[in-house]
């Protein structure tokens, strides 16, 4: 465990709450909003090392949060959570670096995606 | 070629005269008459009898077969244009109707995956603990338990959407399925402090219609009204406004809110499967779908136009029955 920021974006509050919880094991450190628009907001507020954020949401969708964070926090790890995404959305978000999880997935898979991308985190400045 | 006896020219025309000399001629404009009136109901294989002998009765003959011909001819290219017309028409509503099926099944694909995740992940954050008591699992197993009663909804709303192809159609006043819904919407309107006005023009046909399915369009517009109108501060006015009128043999009932109206971007997709703006949970998406498919059926149009003072106005369009209201005593 360690207190690396975690950033967790998800409209489903079911499956936001099952995120952070998995998340918390991970990290004293996660946030959890559910909108594209307030995910963006809280990126614009303060640095994450970690970015999960679901595909479709009301506002902003996880492309579009993943846009803004590659601009506002060029550092942080990026995972798109993707239900039923077509495949130009997925090349576009590898594109840019970030992970794709396909709905619907375990505890088990999830930590240790999450895993993998904290420990490919740069250190927190 | 034989002279015409006058000397006029063949192509100057038959003159009466000169026809009427000639032998046998009653016959043989009976029988181009004959030709002409079966050519004029459509049977463009009728041909007049030739002679071959280059008379003004030949030569008539002659330009009536070619003609018929020629007719015959841009008739069958015509059908089979019109032929091809109609294959490439049901081609595209079933292209439509594949594409509107595809849509569903991304939507219900999406829709279950979200409770269908939070079962996988807390089945296996259980199965990791084996060693734990199911009682202090409890809150998890409550969380499951919700998810797959939210699958259940999803399913029972995708059958419904599916229904209702087989409507039980009777004529009866627009009225009727509009004061049901506000009969059962009582309550809840009333809880959101929503004053409710209905206007309704005094020579209102009746509609031909499904009882049921009408009422819950107006159940499901209603709602939606009280929805939009439930976010809004208590100092603003909370009204909805039913208007039934006729115009142009269509019965047209508009209920318009004063709620803040549906932003223009969103506007375009308020009737696709599956789009909703209330939180998870909370509306299946499938509302305003599912009526615009009930209102499609009943032959009319349901479409959404924002107000002057920024509200919500939508509008269902439903066809006059055609015959005036029976003077029956089973009137509702």
């Amino acid at each position: 465990m360690n207190g690396a920021p975690i950033l967790i974006a998800d409209d489903d509050e079911l499956v936001r709450t099952m995120l952070v919880r998995v998340a918390e094991e991970l990290s004293s450190d996660v946030v959890a909003v559910d909108s594209g628009t307030s995910a963006i907001a809280a990126l614009r507020e303060r640095a994450f090392a970690l970015l999960v954020t679901d595909l479709r949401m009301p506002g902003a969708s996880g492309v579009e949060v993943i846009e803004a964070c590659r601009t506002l926090r060029p550092a942080c790890r990026l995972v798109l959570l993707s239900g039923y995404a077509d495949d130009a959305v997925v090349a576009t978000v590898e594109l840019a670096g970030a992970s794709v999880l396909h709905k619907p997935f375990g505890a088990a898979a999830l930590r240790e995606l999450l895993e993998a991308q904290l420990a490919a985190a740069p250190a927190e400045r | 070629m034989a002279a015409p006896s006058d000397g006029a020219s063949v192509a100057a025309g038959l003159e009466i005269d000169s026809v009427d000399s000639a032998p046998a001629s009653g016959h043989r404009l009976e029988q181009i008459t004959e030709v002409l009136v079966r050519l004029a109901g459509g049977d463009f294989s009728a041909r007049a009898t030739r002679s071959y002998q280059g008379d003004p009765w030949d030569v008539l003959a002659y330009m009536v077969n070619a003609t018929a011909e020629e007719v015959a001819f841009v008739i069958a290219q015509l059908r089979e244009e019109r032929r091809q017309l109609g294959e490439i028409r049901s081609q595209l509503i079933q292209a439509e109707k594949l594409a509107a099926l595809g849509e569903l099944a991304g939507g219900v694909a999406h829709e279950l995956n979200q409770p269908l995740t939070a079962i996988q992940m807390l089945t296996e954050l259980m199965l990791e603990h084996t060693e734990e008591t199911i009682g202090s699992r409890r809150t998890d197993l409550e969380l499951i338990q919700k998810a797959s009663l939210r699958m259940g909804r999803i399913v029972s709303a995708v059958r419904t959407f599916g229904r209702g192809i087989q409507l039980d159609m009777r004529e009866l006043s627009p009225r009727r399925p509009v004061d049901e819904a506000l009969r059962l919407l009582a309550e809840p309107l009333r809880a959101a402090h929503i004053a409710v006005t209905v206007e309704e023009q005094p020579t209102l046909s009746r509609v031909v219609g499904n009882a049921e399915s009408l009422q819950q369009v107006f159940i499901n517009l209603l709602s939606n009204a009280r929805d939009a109108l439930s976010v809004l501060d208590e100092d603003n006015p909370r009204e909805i406004e039913i208007a039934l009128s006729e115009a142009a043999e269509l019965v047209c009932i508009a209920i318009t809110d004063s709620g803040p109206g549906i932003p223009e971007d969103i506007a375009p997709r308020i009737f696709d499967p599956f789009f909703s703006t209330k939180a998870v949970g909370h509306g299946s998406g499938l509302g305003l779908s599912i009526s615009h498919g009930i209102i499609a059926e009943h032959g009319g149009t349901l479409r959404y136009e924002p107000t002057a003072s920024g509200g919500a106005r939508f509008v269902v369009e439903l066809p006059a029955a055609n015959e005036p209201p029976a003077p029956r005593g089973d009137r509702p």
